[in-house]
């Protein structure tokens, strides 16, 4: 059902959105868990450079995606408004780290386009479309492939 | 004809089904190998197993599981009236059967899809074969039966009915109603059907959709009849009684004199039904006398008539029940639940119970407590809280734990089947069936054990001929066994097989290049063996021919390792191979020491840990060297691959601790109190360059012997890899806990330094280090390798033999030094004393759930006295006549190799052995057993001769150079009622041996003219003496020590000094005089 995210995309979705850098990005919301705040994140070496490291999830062990490593974007300190988005994947809870959440949105089937082939710079295929809303566009992220490991 | 729409029948089903073929498998082979020589019992059990799928099978619309089922059991039925003889033939037929029914029934949702005629014509032509000509016909004729307003509800051959009908059956039709009968009774259908099976034999059952009526019917009037045949000898009034049925329900089918025979309900006369008779065994009267009776050709009697009834009855399901056919979804994700159910027993479920109320209540507890803020009532509860949790642990663990038979029983099919194939005699031999293992680990082990076993099968053992030409019995020997040992389960594979050629086994390794000829000269025996394990080796197949194993033995050493089992293979040419695994308990709760490096946290499985080593900074110049450009660690005259955590994790930005403020700063800081500055300008960029520092460091610490503040010693994990030790330099050691073990995601599978992360009291994450990977990765097989060959040079270098000895250097008081011999000591424990309890005049402490007696050197001695004002104080625990006991020291202050020059004059006292000189400072040698014996005589009471009840005391030969030593042992071995005769020698035990009658020899290793492994040579190549028991004693005690000891010929291997051990080895020795 998830998976078809892309066939469906003519009808209505809820998104949650959220920042990335200068990049605002949206996740339909059928993929998250929760939102959590950035708690104490264990570093793991030698993991690939995306990984930020685990966290504790009430007793699982979730690993944590830098969104803005993964789009290489420059390294942002923890403001207090990072926040942790839970999806569930594959069945294990992976954690995507984000600037900050803003808002959670309902988007018309057709104000959704395709992605080009790339947005400020990050290539298009982390992306299942853009969504305009009043006044900017949301980068929807294709969880799939951000997801891909290697 | 669709499934029941019951998941919970269904799935109660499947896996009682499982069960029963998992026992059908193991009765099956017993049966073949006892042959004509029928053990009713097993064969009655088989039959019940069949028996029951079949009727819960025909129950759940199970149609094609059912006959399949049914076929087997009339093959089943003829063995266990002792009219067929099993072959391993007939044996074959139904174990295939048996095969498919288990796949089937695993795929209960689509089994009726299966083709199962081939299976079915190969069961009847095993039935057939065993008739008479004029009972053949019987199997062919099919019959029909039913009630008088249903008259066709069962058919089955005539040859069964007869079958059942034998020892005065009498058979009925029962007809439950699914819904007033079963369902508005409280019980299950299954209940019903195990019920009957009781209390006779369910010959067939279905259940009657077609007449359950549409959604139109009157929900009042609504019923799903289910009609059974059954068999038995009970009376028709008795069992409306037993069944709870009634009378109308019940028709019994009058099979006999009466030809035109009927069944009839009971105390109802009006019937019709059609039923054959035994006397009419021809087809056309047969059919004269049945006018409903059918003969399908035998061809079709299977595979047509189920079709037809699957496409009524999916029609009728149609009608019925719109869902009635489950979607394909669902189907599947029922059988992922039907897997992963576990079957516990009810006592634990009992106890688990109880457990559960108490921790409620010390919730209840610890909630009133912490409300009224009362500390003592925090603590008491805690102290509960920690029991009852431990119980608890332990107990949901148990749930876990699987006999490991579950596994091994699977092997005599493996087994059985394989020899036929290559047409070999193996015997196959299963030991320690109950020993239990984590499920998960049950799970894991199936794959690598079953290579093993073909591995044995396929390569080990011979073709009978080959077997005598070598004057071997034809029949090979497989042996499979699991026992504990140490907190461990040790897992088996025993063949008496052909053995490795490591001739063969070392030409493929030159040729492949692995190694080179020096080094290969240089392996003992069990690594040669080892180097089946080599990958790259086994992918070849050239060497599976020519060594005789291999193929996959990296991938099996590989899964084992990752289960933190350790795999050891023994070998002799000609006479067999024994693999052993050893393996923890479980995988989900680990015993592990927590370390740090770089502020992070880390947890080390125990399994892998072998000790514990702190270099003091002011020793690194001298313990830590370089063999090219890799560390080592020489640790008690062994060199060890060294490697620091950092490294291995690839940290490149490494903080740095400051050893005075504790603050946390950046490692390349141009402070001149670090040993690392002023090189530290530029920045390490790959593994290479760090590599290069921290030899420059070694090196500098070399250069500069200063006083280096404490923190800057060098804490050293010692860890077994596989076949060899390394050394892993942490920055702290925290402490030891037991741990739960989490995977870790997808992303990180790649990473193979870890195996799993775990959560801390405090909530953090730590990840947990793979031992195996952290070697592999950098590379330290390759180091121990180098190592071992510079040992190979300086050994020829190394002139006069050392006699050290490893011992434990403490303090009670700050100017009075002792020492301990290691080799005695099980562990070294801290203790509060505020902990320690006087119980009628003894001291003693809580400890590992039961009391740990304490001592004092001072108790005995005239040594020192411990300062009884301090809060702490070192325990170190020792074994002693069958018990641990623990002696008190205030300080642990070294652990150190010496060479031991004993004054056993001066100092001498009870509970001092005697002295000598460490760090320039007079240290006592502690005499643990002494000390106890001071306090506790009755305790040192050595087991005497006096028990074996034999008049003539036996000769012990003494051979020991140490005048120390030899004074200690032949006072102890004196003192348990021997007569001793010693030898500073070997030269001299030959001698004595030539001229006394020595029933057993206790000898040192290191001497001086003939050591004591040449002794040892010298006696078992004598054949006076082959069988004369040898036990070597040395202060040196090591695997590779122990393994060069007995391949000369030692029975037995122990530390000096241990006086309990050798007593009691001696006795043992003694007792069983031949080896």
């Amino acid at each position: 059902m998830q998976q078809s995210a892309g066939e469906t995309s003519q009808n209505t979705k809820e998104l949650a959105i959220f920042q990335v850098g200068e990049m605002p990005c949206g996740l339909d919301t059928a993929w998250v868990q929760e939102i959590i705040k950035n708690t104490q994140i264990t570093k793991v070496h030698l993991a690939p450079d995306y990984v930020r490291g685990v966290i504790n999830l009430r007793g699982e062990i979730a690993t944590v995606i830098d969104l803005r490593k993964k789009f290489s974007l420059e390294p942002f300190e923890d403001d207090g408004k990072t926040k942790i988005v839970v999806v569930r994947h594959s069945s294990e809870n992976i954690g995507i780290l984000v600037d900050q959440v803003r808002d959670v949105v309902w988007a018309d089937g057709k104000n959704i386009t395709p992605p080009p082939s790339n947005i400020n710079g990050v290539t298009g295929i982390f992306f299942e479309g853009i969504f305009k809303m009043e006044r900017e566009l949301v980068a929807i992220l294709n969880i799939e492939e951000l997801l891909k490991t290697d | 004809m669709p499934l029941i729409d019951d998941d919970e029948t269904l799935l109660a089903f499947v896996e009682e089904s499982k069960e029963h073929l998992d026992g059908i498998e193991a009765d099956l082979l017993a049966i073949e190998e006892a042959g004509a020589d029928i053990d009713t019992d097993i064969v009655n059990k088989v039959f019940r197993a069949v028996h029951s799928l079949k009727g819960g099978a025909g129950f759940l619309g199970l149609d094609k599981v059912k006959e399949l089922a049914h076929a087997a059991e009339n093959l089943m039925n003829l063995i266990r009236n002792g009219e067929l003889v099993p072959t391993p033939s007939i044996v074959s037929t139904l174990l295939d059967a048996t095969d498919l029914l288990g796949n089937m029934i695993s795929n209960a949702a689509t089994s009726n899809d299966v083709d199962i005629s081939t299976h079915i014509a190969a069961l009847q032509k095993a039935v057939a074969a065993n008739l008479n000509e004029d009972e053949k016909p019987t199997l062919e004729n099919t019959l029909t039966l039913g009630s008088p307003d249903k008259p066709d509800i069962f058919h089955l051959s005539e040859f069964e009915l007869n079958a059942t009908m034998k020892g005065g059956n009498n058979l009925f039709i029962l007809e439950y109603d699914l819904i007033a009968d079963i369902e508005q009774q409280g019980k299950t259908p299954l209940e019903v059907i195990r019920e009957l099976q009781q209390t006779g034999q369910l010959v067939d059952s279905k259940v009657d959709i077609a007449s359950v009526g549409d959604l139109t019917t009157d929900i009042e009037a609504m019923r799903i009849p289910f009609f059974a045949l059954f068999a038995t000898i009970m009376e028709a009034d008795l069992l409306t009684g037993f069944l709870g049925l009634a009378a109308s329900k019940i028709h019994a089918v009058n099979v006999g004199e009466q030809t035109a025979s009927a069944a009839e309900p009971v105390h109802e006369p009006s019937t019709t039904t059609n039923a054959p008779t035994k006397q009419e065994p021809e087809p056309q009267r047969q059919g004269e006398a049945l006018p409903t009776a059918t003969m399908p050709p035998p061809e079709t009697f299977h595979s047509e008539e189920p079709q037809g009834q699957l496409a009524d009855h999916d029609n009728a399901a149609k009608q019925a029940t719109p869902k009635a056919a489950p979607p394909l979804g669902r189907k599947d994700s029922l059988q992922i639940k039907a897997e992963t159910n576990l079957r516990v027993s009810v006592k634990i479920l009992d106890n688990l119970m109880t457990l559960a109320g108490e921790l409620v209540l010390t919730r209840n507890q610890l909630i009133q407590a912490v409300a009224s803020r009362n500390q003592q009532g925090v603590d008491t509860v805690s102290q509960r809280l920690d029991l009852v949790t431990s119980e608890l642990q332990e107990s949901i663990m148990s749930t876990r734990m699987q006999p490991i038979g579950n596994i091994f029983n699977k092997f005599k099919r493996v087994v059985r089947d394989l020899s036929k194939d290559l047409g070999k005699e193996i015997n196959l031999i299963i030991e320690g069936e109950e020993v239990e293992l984590d499920k998960t680990i049950i799970e894991a082990i199936g794959d690598p054990l079953t290579h093993l076993v073909r591995n044995s099968v396929d390569h080990g053992i011979e073709i009978p001929d080959v077997r005598l030409s070598t004057n071997k019995p034809a029949t090979g020997l497989l042996r499979l066994s699991a026992f504990h040992e140490g907190g461990q389960v040790i897992i088996e594979i025993e063949d008496d097989g052909a053995g490795i050629n490591t001739d063969k086994l070392k030409a493929k390794v030159l040729e492949m290049g692995l190694y080179d000829r020096v080094h290969l000269e240089s392996m003992s025996p069990k690594e040669l063996n080892k180097l089946i394990f080599t990958p790259g080796l086994s992918t070849a197949k050239e060497v599976t021919d020519v060594s005789g194993r291999g193929v996959g033995m990296d991938v099996v050493h590989t899964n084992l390792s990752k289960l933190g089992g350790v795999i050891d293979i023994e070998s002799t040419l000609g006479l067999g191979t024994t693999v052993s695994i050893k393996l923890p308990l479980t995988l989900a709760i680990i015993p592990s020491l927590i370390v740090t490096c770089q502020m992070e946290r880390f947890a080390v499985p125990q399994v892998n840990l072998v000790e514990l080593v702190r270099v003091p900074a002011a020793q690194i110049k001298e313990r830590i060297e370089k063999i090219g450009d890799a560390l080592v660690i020489r640790l008690r005259g062994e060199l060890l691959p060294l490697v620091h955590l950092r490294e291995a994790l690839d940290i490149k930005t490494p903080i740095y601790v400051d050893p005075a403020t504790r603050e946390i700063k950046d490692e390349r800081r141009a402070n001149i109190s670090d040993p690392r500055a002023g090189e530290k300008n530029r920045t390490p960029s790959s593994r290479d360059e760090l590599k290069e520092e921290q030899e420059q460091f070694v090196e500098k610490r070399m250069r500069e012997d200063r006083r280096v503040n404490p923190l800057s010693a060098y804490n050293i994990l010692v860890l077994a890899s596989g076949d060899f030790h390394y050394g892993l330099i942490v920055d702290q050691l925290l402490d030891s806990e037991e741990i739960v073990v989490k995977p870790l995601g997808s992303h990180l599978r790649n990473c193979k330094c870890y195996a799993g992360a775990t959560i801390q009291g405090d909530g953090k994450v730590a990840l947990i280090l793979d031992v195996v990977g952290i070697s592999a990765k950098m590379k330290l097989n390759m180091v121990a390798d180098k190592v071992k060959a510079q040992k190979l040079q300086t050994k020829e270098e190394k002139t006069g033999l050392e006699d050290s000895q490893s011992l434990l250097i403490v303090r009670n008081t700050p100017d009075e030094q002792m020492a301990i011999p290691l080799g005695l000591v099980s562990r070294i424990e801290r203790i509060k004393t505020a902990n320690i309890k006087v119980t009628a005049g003894r001291r003693n402490i809580k400890y590992r759930g039961g009391s740990l007696a304490l001592f004092g050197v001072d108790e005995v001695a005239g040594v020192g006295t411990r300062d009884p004002g301090a809060e702490t104080c070192y325990v170190v625990v020792f074994p002693m006549a069958g018990r641990e006991v623990g002696i008190m020291v205030s300080q642990i202050v070294d652990i150190l190799d010496a060479k031991l020059k004993i004054d056993d004059v001066t100092h001498k006292q009870p509970g001092i052995l005697g002295s000598m000189l460490i760090f320039d400072e007079i240290t006592l040698l502690v005499d643990l057993y002494g000390v106890v014996a001071g306090v506790m005589p009755e305790w040192a009471l050595i087991k005497s001769q006096a028990d074996t009840g034999d008049d003539n005391k036996f000769n012990i030969l003494i051979v020991e150079d140490s005048k120390f030593f030899m004074n200690q042992i032949q006072n102890f071995v004196g003192e348990a009622g021997y007569n001793t005769f010693t030898a500073e020698d070997g030269v001299e035990a030959l001698k004595i041996l030539n001229e006394e009658q020595i029933h057993l020899v206790l000898t040192d290793i290191e001497m001086p003219n003939m050591d004591g492994l040449e002794l040892t040579r010298n006696i078992r190549h004598d054949s006076r003496w082959s069988s004369l028991p040898v036990i070597a004693v040395t202060s040196v005690a090591g695997e590779a020590a122990e393994q060069s000891g007995r391949q000369a010929g030692v029975d037995e291997y122990l530390i000096k000094l241990d006086r309990e051990q050798i007593i009691e080895k001696i006795l043992f020795y003694l007792k069983n005089k031949q080896r």
